[in-house]
């Protein structure tokens, strides 16, 4: 299905995927770090299991682990790293620089030590449209693109 | 200047069809084959032009190009098309 047909039900093949190339020195789709990815993961060993990420709160969980054997730098936001149930050895320092404010790291120096992240894009759909004094009051065209922000107190 | 009822009306007339003719060219800009997307700017194309000649007949003027000349600077003498509704 092209992308830019008129069908008004969006599927897959409608999202913009066209991004979700992984170049070579990027991490496998399962977030194990291979060993090429020093460029980007400077300093680290082996990662033998899957380092994932929970979604939720950006924890890193290396649970259930072979080695952990570099510096395993963790997220800005709240930057917890857990080793728990480790069956190896975990020998590397743990260089996060976390500030555990929730804010931006004091060095963004780090930044490419944090782990990758995809987004994507879904293609926009042509559905009703406002009326022109409508979508000049509300800025957009589109009610799908509607979106005021309504700061601390909205839904 | 502009208090003339007319000139308001077609103002106001062209900065909707300028806005949503602009969105629309957003649009294409990404999905320069839907028919909807098309039609709709081709529709709302004329309805702009037609703004901008009603806007032009009251006696606005949209740029320093197409502002005559004749014994005075017409330009300067009308309120700025991007001036906003005070009201």
């Amino acid at each position: 299905m092209a992308p830019f047909d008129d069908d008004l039900t969006p599927t897959l093949n409608d999202m913009n995927v066209e991004c979700c190339i992984f170049p070579p020195d990027m991490p496998n789709r399962n977030g194990s770090n291979r060993s090429s990815d020093n460029n980007r993961y400077p300093n680290n060993g082996n990662n033998n299991g899957n380092n994932r990420v929970n979604p939720d709160n950006g924890n890193v969980d290396f649970g259930n682990n072979g080695n952990n054997n570099g510096n395993n730098r963790v997220p800005p936001n709240n930057g917890n790293v857990d080793f728990g149930n480790n069956s190896g050895n975990n020998n590397g320092n743990n260089n996060g620089n976390n500030t555990n404010n929730g804010g931006m790291p004091d060095n963004m120096s780090n930044f490419y030590t944090y782990p990758l992240a995809m987004s994507y894009v879904p293609y926009q759909e042509w559905q009703n449209t406002y009326s022109g004094e409508e979508a000049l009051q509300k800025g957009t065209l589109f009610p799908e693109l509607y979106l005021p922000f309504l700061g601390g107190g909205g839904k | 200047m502009m208090n003339n009822a007319n000139l308001q009306k077609a103002l106001k007339a062209l900065q909707v069809y300028d806005f949503i003719l602009h969105e629309t060219i957003l649009y294409l800009d990404g999905h320069p084959k839907n028919t909807k997307a098309l039609a709709f700017y081709n529709d709302t194309l004329k309805k702009y032009n037609q703004a901008v000649e009603d806007y032009t007949k009251a006696g606005g003027r949209l740029d320093a190009y197409h502002s005559p000349a004749e014994g005075s600077w017409s330009w300067v003498e009308t309120e700025w098309p991007w001036k906003g509704d005070e009201s």
